[in-house]
């Protein structure tokens, strides 16, 4: 267990998080609201809240032990995500924003059933966002539940029902409002945390001087920009996760939250100043680990993972508390988004892709029993799943990629992109990603040169989408609706 | 012949880089895949400024993009090259050349044209109130038209 103050701000920032959920179900007044915050917030709280669902507990946890193991290499992912949110507002937000003012959007299939008027469409995008949301919060069930169970001292389960309990509970009452009320002060913590660790890590380095002339003297190669990776593993990374993220469920839903087209203004630079100040702390405590490690002030780490704590515990007991704070504000931020996100696809869009739309009112009862539902069976799965945790979980990121990118990027873009293509796309994704994860976890195979497999998947899903628009009709051009066609000509 | 407007002129052309990014992962040729993502990152990025037939700042910006990309990935190939495996010759604040090039500099210089310039071009071309104001137009115009047909 740790100290006092330790515990103090773990169930502070515990409570306060929990007291704003709650207090979210103030603004939700229609389903809208409460699947997809329809409209209801202004810029700064979307754009605080878009970077701190993005930013998962991988940056605070997994992004420093790669940076531990492999040097620059990992930097390629953390450092091409600030241009991905100015390439978001840019490809995406303001034509999402645009199709909230003439129509009820509360979700993604919602926005991909109006461009290219297909149930079809709305239906495999809603299953897709469903497996993926299972598969992304299975693996957050144990990372969470370790944490808590450290800070509190007490057993793994107990933990797991702390942490997913209060996440479930604020989600389920207020919804995608709740989701993004908290993310925003969730962000504010990890922003706080980032700076705090960047100016600590410096002090206790000597400033960069010191850190990366005592890594490079030990092993040169720790601190040149490729690292131990492979060129063509960042370069493709770079791509990805630059241009990926619009793609990513959590971000683009925050676009028609937006109260008004005019907070589209500041959050591209909000999110991504952010991310860039959040991701200071991915580089440099990765780097302050070795630098301990080289200096020989901690042992060697048994697993790169554990490069955050043990820096964690050099840093004096208030600062560590926070940053505690933030490591679990950032699980809690993208788990409750994923939620909320996974709730609206079951009882929103796959009833009305099968021609049963559920009554307004009833959408959000029913909406409340299907977050506890699909969070204790996440829980549960993350709990026991183990080994298929494991495999599914590789699926998370760059799956909801390559299939909602070239719905978005495409569709919102090219009057000429059609529904075929549209429906061929998600499938090549759907193909490609399920193939790509027996190819590598089961048959135990992987791609030359370190190649990502999901960067193979989101290219081929965005040229089906090009090549089969390109032969076909269907909801395109003057078959489209007039909002749709006025917000791409916008 | 498929008609084809100067946006998905420039998406089909997008199409084929990445296609070309591919052939260059599977076969190594990292140099020519290191241009190819500045390219195609470039091409979204006009994608995303430009309206249908008019490109606007998008030329400017994006050229911005992929010359701030060019100079700073010559570098990193450059000094990734001169120094690999020992310790370089000169260090910047105490960081690896190439690595100084890859952050901070190529970090902050493509957030001003991929990021900073949605704020300082929104009011002037992105979503002005004559954009706006339009936008709200058309779709009444649209509407009224479809229900009196």
């Amino acid at each position: 267990m740790s100290s006092t103050i330790t515990v103090a701000v773990v169930i502070g920032y515990f409570v306060l998080t929990f007291a704003i959920g709650v207090y979210a179900v103030r603004r939700v007044k229609t389903a809208e609201h409460y699947f997809g915050a329809h409209k209801l917030f202004g810029a700064i709280v979307t754009s605080v809240a878009a970077f701190a669902s993005i930013m998962s507990g991988f940056g605070f946890v997994g992004g420093p032990g790669l940076v531990y193991a492999l040097g620059a290499t990992s930097l390629w992912i953390t450092l091409a995500a600030p241009l991905g949110f100015g390439l978001g507002w840019f490809i995406v937000g303001k034509r999402i924003r645009l199709i909230a003012e003439t129509r009820p959007v509360a979700t993604l299939p919602d926005i991909a059933a109006a461009r290219f008027k297909s149930e079809a469409v709305r239906g495999l995008l809603a299953a897709s966002l469903v497996l993926g949301v299972i598969a992304y919060l299975g693996t957050q069930v144990m990372a969470g539940g370790y944490v808590v169970s450290g800070l509190l001292g007490v057993d793994l389960k107990t933990a797991i029902i702390i942490i997913f309990g209060i996440t479930m509970i604020y989600t389920a009452i207020a919804g995608m409002a709740a989701s993004i009320l908290t993310d925003f002060f969730q962000g504010l913590v990890m922003l706080i945390a980032a700076i705090g660790v960047l100016i600590f890590a410096l002090i206790m380095t000597g400033g960069t001087e010191g850190l990366f002339t005592t890594i490079g003297q030990k092993d040169p190669i720790l601190i040149d920009p490729l690292g131990k990776g492979t060129w063509v593993l960042v370069l493709l990374w770079f791509f990805v996760f630059a241009l990926g993220g619009l793609g990513q469920p959590h971000l683009a839903t925050k676009f028609y939250a937006l109260r008004s087209h005019r907070d589209l203004k500041w959050g591209a630079l909000i999110s991504g100043g952010s991310y860039m100040l959040s991701s200071l702390l991915w580089i440099f405590v990765g780097y302050a680990a070795l630098w301990l490690v080289i200096g020989g002030k901690i042992p060697v780490l048994q697993k790169p993972d554990q490069a955050a704590i043990a820096f964690l515990g050099q840093l004096p007991v208030w600062m560590s508390a926070v940053v505690y704070a933030g490591l679990l504000a950032a699980i809690m931020s993208t788990a409750s988004g994923f939620i909320a996100i996974g709730t609206a696809a079951i009882v929103r869009d796959i009833p009305m892709a099968l021609g049963k739309e559920l009554e307004h009112s009833r959408q959000v009862w029913w909406g409340r029993i299907v977050t506890i539902l699909l969070t204790v069976f996440a829980v549960i799965f993350g709990y026991f799943g183990k080994y298929l945790v494991a495999i599914l979980g590789a699926l998370g990121w760059g799956y909801f990629a390559s299939a909602t990118l070239p719905l978005l990027a495409i569709g919102l873009n090219w009057k000429r992109a059609t529904r075929e293509g549209a429906v061929a796309s998600l499938v090549t994704a759907l193909v490609l990603n399920i193939g790509f994860l027996f190819y590598e976890k089961v048959l135990g195979m992987k791609l030359p040169y370190a190649m990502p497999s999901y960067a193979v998947s989101i290219i081929a899903a965005l040229l089906v989408m090009i090549l089969v628009s390109l032969v076909t009709k269907g909801a395109a051009e003057d078959d489209l609706d007039p909002d749709i066609r006025a917000a791409i000509e916008a | 012949m498929v008609d084809i407007d100067l946006r998905g002129k420039v998406l089909v052309f997008n199409g084929a880089v990445m296609f070309l990014m591919l052939l260059a992962a599977f076969t190594n040729s990292w140099q020519v895949l290191g241009y190819l993502t500045g390219l195609s990152l470039t091409l979204w990025l006009v994608t995303g400024i430009m309206r249908e037939s008019d490109p606007g700042p998008g030329v400017w910006v994006g050229a911005m993009l992929f010359a701030f990309w060019a100079i700073c990935i010559t570098l990193i190939f450059k000094y990734w090259a001169e120094f690999r495996g020992q310790f370089p010759e000169f260090t910047i604040a105490g960081m690896h050349p190439g690595f100084f090039v890859l952050f901070p500099v190529m970090w902050l210089l493509l957030f001003i044209p991929g990021t900073l310039s949605y704020a300082l071009l929104f009011d002037r071309w992105i979503l002005s109130d004559e954009v706006w104001t339009d936008f709200k137009r058309k779709v009444e115009d649209m509407k009224r038209g479809e229900g009196s047909e």
